[in-house]
């Protein structure tokens, strides 16, 4: 009877391409968005010397690498962001938060998910705290957003 | 509460009260079957992302959610052995019980402690914040029961050593 436990619909070739047809697929290689990424990192770094987070994190969040197979220039970005939310002082974030657009908002919960998934790499209690100012900012759509979004940090 | 545990829990809340967003969905593959596809998980365009929300390594909830049914897996802080047992037999103790529950799952996903299901039977039946506060609250109380029943069993085997070691003096 051993067949009946079988799942033959995990056998079936068109289910794989579809599920790998739902990711988002960069038109760019990996090598070309890790030397974006890069090249954002110095200009980034620069905005942190001078005490401009919320360009910083502007500039961080721009044109992120979305989508399967490039996850070396995707952790790349995600340590950049972190990097800027770190440098960020803890009475700044609530003017930071409200200084971004709708979508680097959204995109920024985006990054704060990844580190949460991440706890190894990631400093939690910062994360969680900046978080908690988004959700207060863009409500449980932007959570919502972050889930149905197909284009994956 | 601590002032770590907190916003952990805060961002638990709004991703869970985010996720439980549930609508009946019949199954797109077999006709007249209703089933939760976050299990199934044999069409995958009804899935959305799973979100992980971790105060540390030890401590994470996994929220996997879909059209008409939620995963909520939780992961209990295990800091030493004691706790490790502790928290095993714990969750073992609900999950036997699961169907007083109502949302446990019988069994945990690979790699977390205890597991729940919401589906939209469940959001229809029962008030959604009340749902979120209810795995709030448990996440809130298991960590509290555990470290509670390892200080009575550190303390039950002090008196049982100096009772047992009394007689010779």
């Amino acid at each position: 009877m051993a067949h009946r436990k079988l799942a033959i619909d995990g056998f079936d070739e068109e289910k794989q391409q579809i599920a790998q047809q739902m990711q988002y697929l960069s038109t760019k290689s990996d090598s070309e968005v890790a030397s974006m990424v890069d090249q954002k990192a110095s200009a980034v770094r620069a905005a942190i010397t001078r005490g401009n987070s919320a360009e910083a994190l502007e500039r961080a969040l721009a044109d992120p690498p979305y989508g399967r197979g490039l996850e070396a220039a995707q952790s790349a970005n995600a340590l950049l962001v972190s990097e800027v939310l770190m440098a960020t002082r803890t009475q700044d974030i609530n003017s930071v938060v409200s200084s971004l657009s709708d979508d680097d908002r959204d995109v920024l919960l985006k990054y704060i998910y990844h580190g949460l998934g991440h706890p190894a790499e990631f400093n939690c209690g910062m994360l969680l705290s900046w978080h908690e100012r988004i959700v207060e900012a863009g409500g449980l759509g932007s959570i919502v957003r972050v889930m149905a979004d197909r284009k994956t940090v | 509460m601590s002032n770590t545990l907190r916003p952990y829990l805060n961002a638990v809340r709004s991703t869970l009260t985010a996720a439980l967003c549930l609508d009946n969905f019949a199954s797109q593959i077999v006709e007249k079957h209703n089933v939760p596809e976050v299990e199934a998980g044999n069409s995958k365009e009804v899935l959305l992302n799973p979100l992980i929300v971790s105060r540390n390594e030890n401590e994470q909830v996994l929220i996997e959610s879909s059209v008409n049914s939620v995963r909520i897996s939780i992961k209990i802080k295990q800091a030493d052995d004691i706790e490790r047992i502790l928290a095993h037999q714990f969750t073992r103790f609900l999950m036997l019980r699961a169907e007083n529950f109502v949302i446990l799952r019988r069994v945990p996903i690979k790699g977390y402690d205890i597991s729940f299901l919401v589906t939209n039977f469940h959001t229809e039946q029962m008030y959604k914040h009340k749902l979120v506060d209810f795995i709030i609250e448990f996440m809130e109380e298991v960590d509290k029961e555990i470290s509670e029943m390892k200080l009575s069993l550190n303390a039950r085997a002090r008196i049982v050593a100096e009772t047992y070691l009394s007689q010779f003096v």
